[in-house]
């Protein structure tokens, strides 16, 4: 489990990650490394926009997946934290909790 | 000639610029787009057998077997004409460096194609046929089926992510106007692959706002294409506002785009 990645984060996508849509896949790029979402880790990376909480993506997850909110984010953490690490993301510590 | 002939024909006819080996002749440009005015230039392209040669006519270099391409350009009817001479072989090998298999086999080649071979396969797809429409149809189905799309799309996107990080380079060092400037460039690279995505590849600013409006791509409205492009939401009080917003926007289209 992230630790720094707490469900009042607000993650952005920054602006110098790469994009590339390509075989059904988003491809996501920081300075380095590229990673490849499918399915609701893109559904993830497309609701992160500045704006809504890790809680509120996570209800969104849920409601799109029928999983459990607690799963839902547990995921978001992992992915959030993970593309934060790679620069691809970016964190408004400010409304961390 | 054959049955398809057109008074663009018979204009090269009289003038001995159409080659008896020709297999192939079509109109490309805002004239074939039906956009055309009454300045505007009349863009043939004759395809032949052999080298035509003519004492009016200009060499063109192209990275191909042989390395030029005849051009004639001339004032008919008030009208200025450009008609390039290209070889089948050469359209073969063009053909050939946007295939699936030269792409795969190198990916990350930069400067694939020059200009005059973009031009020709991007005007291919919009062309006005005047003869050999058998001829253009199969190139026209080979180029469906190539890189080519691939190969354009990628390229503008490459444009996209150098502008964006230069104006982020230079919003971190203070210099807004360059910023403001660096996202109007990545902006117009991400319209140019959007609508390369929808089948539009005559990338150039000359009929860009034309193009957005007969593509009419969902991602992006025609007023807020238009929007940013004359920068009429920029506040000279708050730029980094305009910056973000644009630079988001690129990124969010850049997402839709299948490559």
């Amino acid at each position: 489990m992230n630790d720094v990645v707490t469900t009042q984060t607000v993650p952005k996508r920054r602006v110098t990650a790469r994009v590339r849509r390509h075989g059904g896949a988003l491809l996501v790029a920081g300075p380095v490394d590229v990673f490849e979402l499918r399915d609701s880790a893109e559904f993830i990376f497309r609701a992160v926009d500045g704006i809504r909480t890790v809680a509120q993506i996570a209800d969104l997850v849920a409601q799109n997946y029928d999983v459990p909110l607690d799963e839902a984010v547990a995921d978001i953490r992992e992915l959030v934290g993970t593309l934060i690490e790679y620069e691809i993301m970016e964190a408004d510590t400010e409304r961390a909790e | 000639m054959s049955e398809e002939s057109t008074p663009y024909l018979d204009v090269l006819d009289e003038l001995d610029l159409l080659p008896t080996d020709t297999v192939s002749a079509f109109v490309v440009g805002s004239t074939a787009r039906g956009w055309a005015h009454g300045a505007s230039d009349i863009d043939v392209v004759v395809v032949c057998d052999a080298p035509f040669t003519d004492g009016r006519l200009l060499d063109l270099q192209v990275p191909l077997d042989p390395r030029t391409l005849s051009v004639a350009a001339f004032g008919h009817g008030g009208r200025r004409w450009e008609v390039r001479y290209w070889l089948d072989r050469q359209v073969e090998q063009l053909l050939d460096k946007v295939s699936w298999a030269a792409f795969d086999a190198d990916r990350a080649a930069d400067n694939r194609l020059w200009s005059v071979e973009q031009l020709f396969l991007a005007r291919l797809q919009h062309c006005l046929p005047l003869s050999g429409g058998r001829w253009i149809d199969d190139r026209r189905e080979r180029l469906d089926d190539s890189a080519f799309r691939t190969i354009m799309i990628s390229g503008f996107l490459a444009l996209t992510d150098h502008a964006v990080q230069a104006a982020v380079g230079q919003l971190d060092a203070n210099n807004v106007e360059d910023a403001v400037l660096l996202a109007r460039t990545a902006f117009e690279a991400t319209m140019e692959a959007l609508l390369g995505g929808r089948g539009d590849l005559e990338a150039g600013p000359k009929w860009q706002a034309r193009r957005f409006r007969a593509a009419a791509p969902e991602q992006v409205t025609f007023d807020q294409y238009w929007s940013i492009q004359t920068m009429r939401t920029l506040d000279p009080a708050d730029p980094e506002k305009w910056i973000s917003t644009v630079l988001d926007l690129c990124q969010s289209v850049s997402m839709e785009i299948e490559l």
